[in-house]
C-alpha cells in the first residue's frame, strides 16, 4: 500500500516536471541553441575530425545535428512537455468557455456612464439592441435585474493556446513522418532517355514503377545572359497511361505519388550529325548519339557505339558499326577532320581501314559535327506527410489568430432612468487586450449616443 | 524615376526623427503631430515610389513586384516599419516610440542607397524568383521584422527608463510600454509564422521540399523560438517587463542575423 502511494507520488513528481512552464521554456532554448550550433558548425570541417573537440563534435552528430540522437531528444522531451502542459490547463480552459454568461457584473464598478437626456426607454432599448449586435451572446434584463444587461463575445479565444499547441505537435509528428518515410532523391535524363530508376539521397536505388522521359531541356536567357527558364519536356508512362508535362522551377510535375522538380541541368558529348551517300546518289543526313540504332536503306544498319568531342587530340569523332546485309559487321571511325589527318599522316588510311569515310565501297560517311546533348536533373520526392504538415500550418495561424486577435470581452450596461433622461453605467472585463477593449468601450458609447 | 522619390522619403523621415526628437525633449504636443503629419507624407510618397518602381518594371518589360533584391528588401523593411508603427501609434494614441522608429526607417532608406556595390537598378528575375509565393511571403517576413523591430524599440524605451536618457521615454506610461512591446512581437510573431508557412510552400514548390535546414530557415526558427520564450514570459512566474524586454532585444538581434547575417553562410537563399 505504502509503495503504491510511494510511486503514486513519484508519478505526481515526473508529471509535475515534465508539464512544466519552466521546463517548456528551457527546451525551447534548448532547442534554439542546437540549431544555432548547426548553422555555424561547419560539415565540411567535421568530416575529418581532429582532436579532442574535433572528435566530440563528431560523436554528438554536429555536422549534421538536425538529424543527430540530441536533436532528436531534445524534439521528444519538448513534445512530452508540450503536449502535458496543454491537457493540465485545457479543462479550465474548456470551462471557461463553456461558462454560462455572467448576468451579475461581479460587483465592479461602472468604467463609464454616459447620460443622453431626453431619451425614450423604448429608444434606449433599440439602441442595446444595436450594442448586441457587437456581441455572441446576450443575458437580461431579467425579472430580478429589470435593468442590467449582459453582453459577451470572444469566449474561443481561450481555445487558441491548445490549437497552437496541438498544431505544433502536428507540425512535429509530421516532421518526423517525412525523415521517416518520405524519399527523395535526384535523377539525371538525357534528352531522348528514359529512366525508372532514382538513386535516393540514402544511396540507395528506388524503382519508381513507371517510366520518366526527357523530351527535350531548354534553357532560356535574358539579354543581360541572365538565365530566365530552365524547362524539362518529360513523359510518364507506366503501361497504357501517359503524361506528358512540362517541369520548370518552381513548377513541378505530379505523377502518382511521386513529384518532380527542376534542379539542375548540364551539357554532356552530344549527337553526331553525318550524312551517307550511297552509290546511286541517294544522301541522307542523320543525328545520332550513342545507343541509337538506325536503318539507312534495307542493306544497311547503323548503330552508334561512341561519340567524342575530341578523339585523340584529332577532333570530333563518332564510333559506329555498320552491318551491312549477309556481310560481316564493319567498324568505322568516322573524323570530322579526316581529310587533314591523312594529309598530315600520309598512308594511315591504308593502315587502318576503320577509317576510311568508304569504308563499305558503296556508301561514303561524312561528319558534319556534333551537337549539344542537355541533360536535365530533376529533383523527386515521395512524402507521405504532406497533408500533415499542411494541415498543423493551417490550425497554427487559425490558432494565433485566437490566440492574439481574440479576446473575450464582458460588457454590462445598467440602465436608469434620471429626469427626462437615461443613465447607462457601463462595466467591461476582457481577458486581454485592453486596448481593445477600451475602443470597443469607445464604440458602444457611440452606439448609446445614437452616433452609430 | 523610382529611386529619387526613394531619395526624398529619405530626407523626410530623417526631418521627421529631428522633429520628433524636438517634440520630446520640449515636451510639446503641437511639434509632435507636426511630425506624424511629416511621418505620413513620407509614407504616402514611399507607396508611391514602390508603386512607380512596380510600373517601371513592367515598362521594361519583365514586371515584378519589388521585393526581389537586396535593395527592394531593404526599401520594403522601412515602408513596412512606418506602416506598423503608424498603425500601432494610432491604435494606442502614444506616438513616443517615432523618436526610435523614424531613424530606423532612415538608415535602412540611406543603407539601400549609399552602400557601395548595391544595385537599385530594376533586373529581371532568375527562374527560382518566378512564383506568385515570392510577393507573400516577402510581404509577411517583412511586416513581422517591422514588428519585432517595433518590440524592440520598446524594449529599449523600457530600459531607458530611469537614466539620463529617460526624457525619450516621457510619452508613454510603463505599463503601456510593456503592454505594447507584447502586443508588437505578437504581430511580428504572427506575421513571421505566416512567413515561415508561406516560404515552406514556396520551398516546397520550387526546391521540393518544404524544409531543408538551408541556415535562413533554421535561423527564422531560432528566431520564432525566442519569440515563443518571451510570448510565454507573462506566464512564467516572477518574469515579468523586464525578461520580456531582454528577449525582446535578444530577439531582434536574431531578427538581423536572419535577415542579414545568414548570407554570409552557404545556403540555397543566395538572392535574400
Amino acid at each position: 500500500m505504502d509503495k503504491k502511494r510511494v510511486a503514486l507520488r513519484q508519478v505526481d513528481v515526473l508529471v509535475k516536471f515534465f508539464s512544466s512552464t519552466s521546463l517548456g521554456i528551457f527546451l525551447v532554448l534548448m532547442l534554439a541553441g542546437l540549431s544555432m550550433v548547426g548553422t555555424l558548425v561547419s560539415p565540411v570541417a567535421l568530416q575529418a575530425p581532429e582532436g579532442f573537440w574535433g572528435n566530440l563534435a563528431y560523436a554528438l552528430n554536429l555536422h549534421d545535428i538536425y538529424h543527430s540522437f540530441l536533436f532528436f531528444v531534445v524534439a521528444l522531451l519538448f513534445l512530452v512537455n508540450l503536449i502535458l502542459c496543454s491537457l493540465k490547463r485545457l479543462p479550465l480552459a474548456i470551462a471557461n468557455y463553456r461558462k454560462k454568461i455572467d448576468t451579475a457584473n461581479m460587483g465592479m464598478p461602472p468604467m463609464e456612464t454616459v447620460f443622453v437626456d431626453g431619451l425614450s426607454t423604448e429608444i434606449a432599448n433599440q439602441r442595446l439592441a444595436k450594442v448586441a449586435k457587437r456581441f455572441e451572446r446576450q443575458a437580461g434584463p431579467s425579472q430580478q435585474q429589470a435593468q442590467l444587461f449582459a453582453f459577451d463575445k470572444g469566449r474561443i479565444s481561450y481555445l487558441g493556446v491548445y490549437i497552437v499547441h496541438l498544431a505544433v505537435a502536428i507540425l512535429t509528428i509530421g516532421a518526423v513522418v517525412s525523415a521517416l518515410w518520405g524519399i527523395s532523391g535526384q535523377v539525371k535524363i538525357a534528352e531522348g532517355q528514359e529512366v525508372s530508376e532514382v538513386r535516393l539521397s540514402n544511396g540507395t536505388v528506388h524503382d519508381l514503377g513507371f517510366f520518366v522521359r526527357c523530351d527535350k531541356f531548354t534553357v532560356d536567357f535574358y539579354d543581360d545572359q541572365r538565365p530566365k527558364t530552365y524547362r524539362s519536356d518529360v513523359v510518364f508512362t507506366k503501361g497504357n497511361e501517359t503524361l506528358a508535362a512540362a517541369i520548370r522551377v518552381n513548377h513541378p510535375a505530379i505523377f502518382g505519388d511521386y513529384s518532380f522538380y527542376q534542379a539542375s541541368f548540364g551539357v554532356e558529348e552530344g549527337k553526331a550529325i553525318f550524312t551517307i551517300k550511297d552509290g546511286k546518289g541517294l544522301k541522307k543526313q542523320l543525328k545520332m548519339q550513342e545507343g541509337d540504332v538506325v536503318r539507312f536503306d534495307d542493306n544497311l544498319s547503323i548503330t552508334v557505339v561512341r561519340v567524342e568531342a575530341n578523339m585523340m587530340n584529332a577532333g570530333p569523332a563518332v564510333n559506329m558499326v555498320l552491318e551491312p546485309k549477309g556481310k560481316h559487321p564493319q567498324t568505322l571511325w568516322l573524323f570530322q577532320n579526316i581529310k587533314e589527318i591523312a594529309r598530315d599522316n600520309p598512308g594511315i588510311i591504308e593502315r587502318f581501314p576503320a577509317f576510311n569515310p568508304q569504308v563499305l565501297g558503296f556508301y561514303s560517311f561524312d561528319l558534319l559535327g556534333l551537337e549539344d546533348n542537355f541533360y536535365t536533373v530533376l529533383e523527386m520526392r515521395n512524402d507521405p506527410a504532406i497533408a500533415i504538415v499542411a494541415m498543423g500550418g493551417l490550425l497554427l495561424v487559425a490558432g494565433l489568430i485566437l490566440v492574439f486577435y481574440y479576446s473575450h470581452r464582458r460588457v454590462w450596461i445598467t440602465i436608469e432612468a434620471v429626469n427626462a433622461g437615461i443613465s447607462f453605467a457601463i462595466a467591461a472585463k476582457s481577458n486581454k487586450d485592453t486596448i481593445g477593449m477600451t475602443r470597443e468601450i469607445e464604440l458602444i458609447k457611440d452606439i448609446i449616443r445614437g452616433k452609430q | 524615376m523610382n529611386t529619387k522619390i526613394f531619395a526624398l522619403v529619405t530626407f523626410i523621415y530623417l526631418f521627421s526623427f529631428v522633429l520628433y526628437l524636438i517634440s520630446v525633449s520640449s515636451e510639446r504636443k503641437k511639434i509632435s503631430s507636426v511630425a506624424n503629419y511629416v511621418t505620413g507624407l513620407g509614407f504616402l510618397l514611399h507607396a508611391v515610389g514602390l508603386i512607380t518602381r512596380w510600373v517601371e518594371s513592367h515598362q521594361q518589360g519583365f514586371g515584378y513586384a519589388p521585393l526581389s533584391n537586396f535593395y527592394e528588401s531593404l526599401v520594403f523593411f522601412a515602408f513596412s516599419l512606418v506602416a506598423v508603427y503608424f498603425y500601432t501609434a494610432r491604435r494606442a494614441k502614444s506616438d513616443a516610440m517615432g523618436v526610435f522608429i523614424l531613424p530606423l526607417a532612415f538608415l535602412l532608406m540611406a543603407f539601400a542607397s549609399i552602400t557601395p556595390g548595391m544595385s537599385s537598378a530594376i533586373e529581371p528575375l532568375i527562374p527560382a524568383l518566378q512564383s506568385n509565393w515570392l510577393i507573400s511571403h516577402v510581404i509577411t517576413c517583412f511586416l513581422g521584422y517591422a514588428g519585432f523591430t517595433l518590440a524592440f524599440a520598446l524594449a529599449i524605451i523600457y530600459s531607458l527608463r530611469g537614466t539620463k536618457l529617460g526624457f525619450l521615454c516621457r510619452g508613454i506610461s510603463p505599463e503601456l510600454t510593456e503592454q505594447l512591446m507584447y502586443t508588437t512581437a505578437a504581430f511580428g510573431f504572427v506575421l513571421l509564422t505566416i512567413g515561415i508557412i508561406t516560404g515552406s510552400i514556396w520551398a516546397h514548390y520550387a526546391w521540393g521540399s518544404y524544409w531543408s535546414w538551408d541556415p535562413k530557415e533554421v535561423w527564422s526558427l531560432i528566431t520564432w523560438l525566442v519569440y515563443v520564450v518571451m510570448l510565454h514570459s507573462r506566464y512564467v512566474r516572477g518574469w515579468g517587463g523586464k525578461k520580456m524586454a531582454i528577449f525582446a532585444l535578444i530577439g531582434f538581434v536574431c531578427v538581423i542575423i536572419t535577415y542579414l547575417g545568414v548570407n554570409y553562410l552557404p545556403g540555397l537563399h543566395s538572392y535574400l
